[in-house]
């Protein structure tokens, strides 16, 4: 590789880096202060579709995502994406393609690609990018939100899901264009009022016990303007589990002083009586200036 | 016809003008403040007194300050709902606000940063914002450990 070519490619890693979202060293903010020229959502999960952020060494890691090119508010499909792929930390590139119904993925996260974590492979936090590329030359980077347990780990004593991830019905696709790019998870709250508390807490998941207390998170871009979404700029912010009344999203920061991580949550405790089975979790934001976006999440819910 | 055709024409220009005067009257003023400064918060059970004081600028008051006081319910969580009133004064007028039920503030796990938002109902305003009425978007930050606070306000005010 050429001297040129190299420092090229350190100006394009680090402006990939630039775009949506930034978890350098401190004190770089969580997510950035705006939107870069592709935005990229990002989860793992298991080949059954549960969200886990905790995996033992030799089992399957899906990675799954969804790309905007901010600039034209369009999806990333396959016929407008040059590359989108994964890094991890001493392994090979995890190539991710564009199948809405390739085992862990969802119409919603439609581009997922599996990592099988070797037996040896080093325990702790995985410090994995999803790189994307769009034929029109635009990039994007996403990187985990720096709250540790919510991170991807490797461990010989992984949580495992409760059960399978949400079936592809609970999933709806998005529209083609959006003004507002959302990234959602869950984790697991520390407060549970009727089921035990798992060993630990904040970790991803989307397949709960009734009593579980469900944590959602969010954070996003207005695509118009280019800003971060948060209470300078975002009128109404409502989650709605089915059969429960909306309730708003909270901002709020997040995280050890000198590292924050600000965004949208609002806990949740499964009731009791709460149907089993797949649920969606409408999720909607609407900003000063009228712009909305929507984002159908889907849970799991077990005995 | 004649006579028909200029009480017309009189009728018209009546009507335009008082068009033009009311949609003068009420043309809004789009309003953008923006403070920074410390506060200070004493809790008493579940009531935390808030009293803030600061400096910063708003649309045609211009460079001033603000004082606000306020109460929160700390029992409710995870956001804290308060209220209260309070003033931005600058060379050219003042706008004194009230912070209307539904504004909150939300904590980080320590409890020591938090962030809120909320509207403020302008009660009453002077200067080059005489007579200015409305509701005003707020937003910002509040540091309890150092007592930094910031805070933007911004919405359309009418005459």
């Amino acid at each position: 590789m050429s001297k040129f070519t190299a420092l090229a490619a350190g100006l394009a890693a680090f402006a990939a880096l630039s775009t949506s979202a930034f978890a350098g060293t401190d004190p770089a903010p969580f997510p950035a202060p705006s939107v870069g020229p592709l935005f990229i959502a990002g989860q793992t999960a298991n080949t059954s579709g549960a969200m886990s952020s905790w995996f033992a060494p030799g089992s399957t890691v899906v990675f799954r995502a969804y790309a905007v090119d901010t600039k034209t508010s369009k999806l990333i499909v396959a016929a407008n994406a040059k590359y989108f792929y994964v890094t991890i930390p001493n392994q090979p590139n995890v190539k991710l393609k564009y199948d809405p119904t390739a085992p862990g993925a969802t119409a919603r996260m439609p581009w997922s690609g599996t990592w099988k974590v070797p037996a040896n492979y080093t325990a702790g936090i995985v410090g994995f990018k999803i790189l994307a590329k769009s034929t029109a030359k635009r990039i994007g980077a996403f990187v985990q939100m720096p709250v540790a347990t919510s991170q991807l780990t490797i461990s010989s004593t992984a949580p495992v899901p409760f059960g399978n991830g949400p079936g592809a019905g609970a999933s709806t696709a998005p529209a083609d264009k959006t003004d507002i790019a959302l990234y959602v998870d869950s984790v697991n709250g520390t407060s549970p009022v009727g089921a035990a508390k798992r060993p630990i807490g904040c970790t991803q998941t989307n397949v709960f016990k009734r009593g579980e207390q469900v944590v959602m998170r969010i954070w996003g871009f207005d695509l118009k303007s280019g800003a971060t979404l948060s209470t300078d700029n975002i009128d109404t912010a409502t989650v709605t589990f089915p059969g429960v009344a909306a309730m708003n999203l909270n901002y709020g920061a997040h995280g050890a002083t000198g590292n924050k991580v600000f965004f949208w949550s609002v806990p949740w405790i499964v009731p009791a009586a709460y149907p089993l089975g797949d649920a969606t979790v409408h999720v909607a934001f609407t900003t000063d200036s009228g712009k909305t976006g929507t984002f159908d999440y889907a849970l799991t819910i077990v005995p | 016809m004649k006579r028909l055709s200029l009480t017309t024409a009189v009728a018209l220009l009546a009507i335009t003008v008082a068009t033009a005067i009311a949609a003068a009257a009420t043309k809004p003023i789009a309003f953008v403040g923006s403070y920074k400064g410390t506060a200070t918060t004493t809790q008493t059970d579940n009531v935390i007194a808030i009293k803030a004081n600061g400096t910063g600028t708003g649309t045609l008051i211009g460079a001033g300050k603000i004082t606000g006081v306020g109460a929160g319910d700390s029992s409710q969580r995870p956001c804290i709902p308060f209220t209260g009133t309070g003033s931005m004064k600058g060379p050219t007028g003042t706008v004194i606000f009230k912070v209307i039920p539904g504004a909150s503030s939300c904590g980080d796990d320590a409890g020591q940063f938090f962030t809120f938002t909320g509207k403020a109902a302008v009660l009453k305003a002077t200067g080059k914002l005489l007579k200015a009425k409305g509701t005003l978007k707020l937003s910002g930050t509040y540091d309890r450990s150092s007592g930094a606070f910031t805070v933007k306000f911004k919405g359309a005010l009418v005459k």
